[in-house]
């Protein structure tokens, strides 16, 4: 019950940003818009559940609506839009809170979750607006914030708040719309690949339906409103009249002030879409990073991995216990069907975080390196330092003094020297 | 981007994502609205051009809205009007399509004698030309680039291997799917059984981790495995083949290809000279 009040709270108080352009409308309609939001937001997703196609359409219409926007200064607009939008807001924060609420009403069966979450809901949007009113107060927002910018920052909010993961949905649409869209144009012109014998533009054919051009597509699509938005708040030439010295100076400054904070709106666009988007990319790629498992050790001499483990070309991680210390080894078929062994760390970085497995290669965690697979069991830079091996029948035999050894050299390393 | 095109565009993007079925593109293209929209969309890009006056630095522009638009209409009609046949080839037969008898003189494909399969190796062919004889006229049709005949294109599509069957006391002649050497090809026979069959290596090595196997594609041996009806296996075991192929091709008539072509042609030259845009004089 605690938990479902503190996200209910949360997700309360995180929605201040929603609050934000809004700070110039009549607090009563702030207040009316916000609550019969984050109500009907609760009750929809408690009883109707949390319909993302539409969520994911109504954030991006926000959000895009901010390019259709440009050049409206009317005041009574933006108003509008913000009272409108923050309301929407609140009932996408809402609706997933109560869904919520409603599974874990039924897994601990009590009833009463329900009402936590409003109470969360209530106390957070009670804390936030004098709280942070009077900080809004004090800043500039009617300069800060134009029809167009409370659309962009809004839908911006929301993308953060609510539906980061829109940009995986956005890149998976964007890569069916590209395989489908490539495989007719190259059917329409008869010269679709095929599996084994070699056409023309087979590798174009890849590349084109490849989830790498599906992301970029996704970032440029994500990315474009909030820098052409900026792009022409600063096409606006600059004020010329018949002013001249300090008068002058005083109109440019006031100009490029007010410039200054009509780009606070898109920069804080590009920099929380630009997180969906990592978290986007995080997920679509994630790096396998397996539990290290005590290795079988057949006598004080040497240990035996079997080959039959390391088949299907994933990471595997293996301890030894030495004394006190514990030697962490990684495994791994390479693409060109070697064995590479070695230990889990590099010379370069501090001891500790290890490797992970993205697609084709393995990520130093500490510094984020991608490392190829082939190149797994050869010592350099960020590679894993090599263990010496041999392969005896189906399995992998490593001597325990070479292990100690390379492991002791590994530890005696200042990182940034070489074994 | 004009209004219009812009909101024609919006209504298209929202059509995609709210299509039923696999393929969402040809949904679209066959329902009336959908082809409505996108003509409606084709036509004011096509409009663009005469935005402006016409000069060199407009070149790139009206290029890509040329190009786009004429692909767009030839592709629409060829999604609606192409009709598309797949023959098998087989070297010294004749087959009559769209009116027009076709002799296969001689296949000429570079599978080679033997084929070693180890780890990520493929089986790749670059060659495979089928010489053919169409209304008189000698055709060497391959997988490159399709070939045109009159308002007909050919294209090879597919290489496999002619098998001569035992069934009965007799031999039935099937095309089989056994490329690359490891897949199963299914045949049905005459009496509804079924026969699995696949290229059976000659050797099989095995070296620690590494694996491969040795297909002798000189003298080809199968493994086949008769099924009945229920799917009960009645029989398996080596089978002896010959080393002939088919070839699979593919015949297509549509008169809209070569404005297809067009337009690509035109959306790339446009794309290439885009940067002549940029040294239009200021006004």
């Amino acid at each position: 019950m605690l938990e479902i009040f503190l996200i209910s709270l949360w997700r309360a108080l995180l929605g201040f940003l929603i609050i934000l352009p809004c700070a110039t409308i009549d607090r009563r309609k702030l207040y009316l818009s916000v609550l019969t939001g984050a109500i009907l937001g609760l009750i929809s997703g408690y009883y109707l559940g949390v319909f993302l196609e539409i969520k994911y359409l109504i954030v991006f219409s926000v959000y895009y609506c901010s390019l259709f926007l440009i050049g409206k200064t009317s005041t009574y607009l933006r108003d509008t839009l913000s009272g409108v939008f923050s309301g929407l807001g609140y009932f996408f924060i809402f609706q997933s809170i109560g869904a919520l609420s409603k599974d874990t009403a039924l897994l601990k069966e009590n009833p009463y979750i329900f009402f936590i979450s409003v109470l969360g809901l209530f106390i957070g949007i009670g804390l936030t607006y004098p709280i942070v009113g009077r900080i809004i107060r004090a800043l500039p927002i009617e300069k800060i914030f134009s029809a167009t910018s409370v659309s962009l920052f809004l839908g911006a909010v929301l993308i953060f708040i609510d539906a980061r993961d829109m940009a995986i949905v956005m890149e998976s649409g964007i890569r069916q719309f590209l395989e489908g869209l490539v495989r007719e144009v190259f059917s329409s012109m008869i010269i679709s690949p095929h599996e084994f014998i070699k056409t023309p533009l087979s590798g174009l054919f890849e590349f084109l339906r490849g989830d790498r051009l599906s992301m970029v597509f996704t970032v440029v699509i994500l990315l474009f409103p909030p820098i052409y938005i900026l792009m022409r708040f600063y096409q606006v030439p600059e004020p010329s009249d018949n002013s001249k010295g300090a008068q002058k100076r005083l109109r440019l400054s006031f100009f490029r002030k007010d410039l200054i904070y009509l780009s606070v709106s898109p920069i804080f666009a590009f920099l929380s879409v630009l997180i969906s988007i990592h978290t986007a990319n995080l997920a679509l790629n994630p790096l396998y990073e397996p539990t290290p498992i005590p290795i079988k050790i057949e006598d004080s001499v040497s240990m035996k991995i079997p080959t039959t483990e390391l088949i299907d070309e994933r990471l595997r991680k293996y301890i030894f216990f030495y004394g006190d210390k514990k030697i962490t080894l990684l495994a791994v078929m390479r693409p060109d069907g070697n064995v590479g062994l070695a230990l889990d760390e590099c010379e370069i970085c501090p001891p500790g975080k290890g490797y992970g497995q993205g697609k084709g290669h393995l990520v130093c965690i500490y510094c984020m390196t991608p490392i190829p697979l082939n190149s797994i069991g050869s010592p350099s830079g960020c590679n894993p330092i090599p263990i010496p091996f041999k392969i005896e029948e189906d399995f992998i035999s490593i001597q325990v003094d070479a292990l100690i050894r390379v492991f002791k050299a590994s530890r005696a390393l200042k990182r940034g020297g070489h074994i | 981007m004009k209004k219009p095109t812009l909101i024609l565009g919006i209504i298209l993007i929202l059509l995609y994502m709210f299509a039923g079925g696999d393929n969402k593109i040809l949904y679209i293209l066959k329902s009336p609205f959908g082809i409505v929209v996108y003509l409606l969309f084709s036509v004011s890009i096509f409009l663009g051009i005469f935005k402006g006056r016409f000069g060199i630095y407009r070149l790139p522009s009206i290029s890509l809205r040329v190009g786009v638009a004429l692909f767009m209409i030839a592709f629409l009609i060829s999604v609606h009007i192409r009709d598309t046949k797949e023959v098998l080839a087989i070297e010294g037969r004749k087959s009559i399509l769209y009116g027009k008898e076709i002799f296969f003189k001689k296949i000429d494909v570079d599978v080679p004698d033997e084929f070693f399969e180890v780890g990520e190796a493929s089986f790749t062919l670059k060659k495979a030309i089928l010489e053919a004889e169409i209304d008189g006229k000698n055709l060497y049709i391959d997988p490159v680039v399709p070939l045109r005949d009159g308002l007909s294109y050919y294209r090879v599509v597919g290489v496999g291997l002619l098998g001569n069957l035992p069934y009965g006391n007799d031999y039935i002649e099937s095309p089989l799917e056994v490329f690359p050497p490891g897949r199963r090809s299914e045949v049905r026979l005459p009496g509804g059984e079924r026969l699995t069959i696949n290229l059976l290596p000659e050797k099989e090595f095995k070296k620690g981790l590494l694996s491969g196997k040795l297909y002798n594609l000189k003298k080809i041996t199968y493994y086949a495995v008769f099924k009945g009806e229920d799917g009960r296996i009645i029989k398996e075991g080596k089978l002896e083949g010959d080393r002939r192929f088919f070839l699979n091709l593919l015949v297509v008539k549509d008169p809209a290809i070569l404005f297809i072509y067009e337009g690509i042609f035109l959306i790339i030259f446009g794309i290439i000279i885009y940067p002549l845009r940029f040294l239009s004089p200021k006004p």
